[in-house]
């Protein structure tokens, strides 16, 4: 084991995902990056040597962008609600997504990076600009020694007459399929917009609800809700099949983790709450109702500030991702830029 | 993907060669989206020709995998004379695929194995997460310390890490048999004294 302590740590990033998951960590080795990556109790190791490496890809991304834009978007709200209803709840959320913005804005744009060798290209766990690109400076000092012996191939000077000019919109349609089979549009689908378009309806439904308890307006919050999950599904069905940008993929998932498992767990907690409030009222020998109706769930204490998070939450979602599906869907249509 | 291009993280099509080495980021033609390539020399690096060179004269070494071939450098694992077809180089070494096969179904080579289970923390999930619903600790005490005494041993991980999962994990499952011993010890010693 005294070999391992060759290894520096460089840079590590979170992926989410079933199966391909979890921590990526790059190490900086004596001739060699190594490529760590954990999932669950299993670690797999990818050894790049310096004198194999010859590319690294580094690609601006939007997400940095759409964090700040979720956080200030909420912390208006929370903000707005604080100043109104004073209460403990919203003061605090206000402050953490304060802070969270500002941890965000302090650590810049993000990017996606990876790693091309004649055999593979790995993705690296290179997830903000500045440091990936201060990164990038100190790695091409090795790289460059230690490939400065390699036979190259002579390939003819760049002049400007050789390169090719920007294509226009007709010739980029034009373009073959990509290799990695994706033949089909890679940057659109109705099913997400729908999805998107009922989050939107479905937390301005709740945000009304919250302000006004009509139990009509209680069971079409409540219909929309089951039919988000329902959709939720078909978009995540959807995306299995249709390559999505990454995004939009994330933005699916938080949904249905969010109607799949948050609404149960807060259903659960107050049906506990219920359960408790019979057990105090058998005590004082009053009789108590059966089980919990779902018209008995309004009248449960914090309701109010639940729904209203909840209602926020789905509209900034819903909103995100109409947003994007907007940006991708006229993003390749565009004329190449400089 | 080409031989000697570079794709687009995005759309996953080869860019222009105007791309290569960039000063600043510049958009692909068909996604739009913002890249910028650092590419080295082994990019346009020439195919090194790795067919081997047949034997030319009686006494010269051959292969031990292709006694027909000339032998162009050893093992530096087994010491076998290799030929450039079944030379594997790794690093600074230069590997046998017989060496490189076994080297990475060994747990304690550190330079070729490419995968490890964690059974520290395994062994310490195993004794902590079962607490909240405290009968399944039952089975999953033993399960740790099993875990614990089997793989004490056994390197953990390529990287540098300490044992100390594992002795949290064997002393949190060894509080919890202890535990489950002295409540059958006293919700049975009280029948026998009754006997």
């Amino acid at each position: 084991m005294g070999s391992a302590k060759i290894y520096r740590r460089l840079a590590s990033a979170h992926r989410f995902g079933v199966g391909s998951g979890g921590w990526s960590t790059l190490y900086l080795g004596p001739d060699h990056l190594l490529l760590r990556s954990t999932n669950a109790f299993v670690e797999t190791y990818r050894r790049f040597y310096f004198r194999d490496i010859e590319a690294i890809t580094l690609c601006k991304t939007l997400r940095g962008y759409l964090w700040n834009g979720a956080f200030g978007f909420l912390l208006f709200f929370f903000c707005v609600a604080f100043f109104y209803l004073r209460g403990w709840f919203s003061g605090s959320a206000a402050v953490i997504l304060l802070v969270a913005l500002l941890i965000n804005l302090a650590r810049g744009p993000t990017s996606r990076a990876s790693l091309q060798t004649r055999v593979q290209t790995r993705p690296l766990p290179l997830v903000r600009l500045r440091s990936a690109l201060k990164l990038i400076r100190m790695l091409e000092e090795k790289i460059a020694a230690a490939q400065a012996d390699l036979p190259v191939v002579e390939t003819p000077p760049l002049t400007p007459r050789s390169i090719p000019p920007a294509p226009p919109r007709m010739q980029a349609i034009a373009l073959p399929p990509p290799l990695s089979g994706q033949t089909r549009s890679a940057r659109w689908s109705w099913v997400h917009l729908v999805t998107f378009s009922l989050l939107v309806v479905g937390g301005l439904l709740c945000l009304s609800e919250a302000r006004q308890h009509r139990p009509g307006l209680f069971y079409w919050a409540l219909g929309v809700v089951g039919l988000n999950l329902a959709w939720g599904l078909a978009a995540l069905v959807r995306q299995r099949f249709v390559p999505l940008p990454s995004p939009v993929i994330s933005i699916a998932w938080i949904n249905l983790a969010l109607h799949a498992l948050g609404i149960p767990a807060v259903y659960f907690a107050f049906f506990i709450f219920y359960a408790m409030r019979a057990v105090e009222a058998t005590r004082r020998q009053q009789v108590p109702p059966a089980q919990m109706r779902l018209s008995d769930l309004p009248l449960m204490p914090g309701y109010a500030s639940i729904l209203f998070s909840y209602a926020l939450i789905c509209v900034t979602l819903g909103a995100v991702g109409y947003l994007l599906m907007m940006i991708y869907r006229w993003k390749p249509s565009q004329p190449r830029a400089g | 993907m080409s031989q000697g291009q570079v794709a687009c993280l995005e759309c996953g099509r080869d860019v222009p060669a105007d791309f290569v080495n960039a000063p600043e980021f510049l958009a692909c033609p068909t996604c739009n989206s913002l890249l910028r390539i650092f590419a080295f020399p082994a990019l346009h690096r020439a195919e090194n020709g790795s067919a081997a060179r047949p034997t030319i004269e009686a006494g010269e070494a051959s292969c031990f995998y292709h006694p027909q071939k000339q032998a162009v450098v050893a093992c530096d694992s087994c010491g076998r004379f290799l030929c450039a077809l079944c030379d594997v180089e790794i690093g600074e070494s230069h590997r046998c695929p017989g060496c490189l096969d076994s080297g990475k179904r060994k747990p304690s080579a550190n330079s070729l194995g490419n995968r490890r289970v964690l059974y520290d923390s395994l062994a310490l999930t195993l004794a902590i997460a079962p607490i909240l619903i405290w009968p399944f600790t039952l089975f999953t005490a033993p399960t740790a310390l099993y875990l614990v005494i089997r793989h004490w041993r056994q390197p953990l991980s390529g990287l540098p890490r300490t044992r100390i999962r594992f002795v949290v994990a064997f002393l949190i499952a060894l509080a919890q048999v202890c535990g489950w011993a002295a409540l059958i010890y006293f919700a049975v010693a009280p029948r026998h004294r009754v006997h």
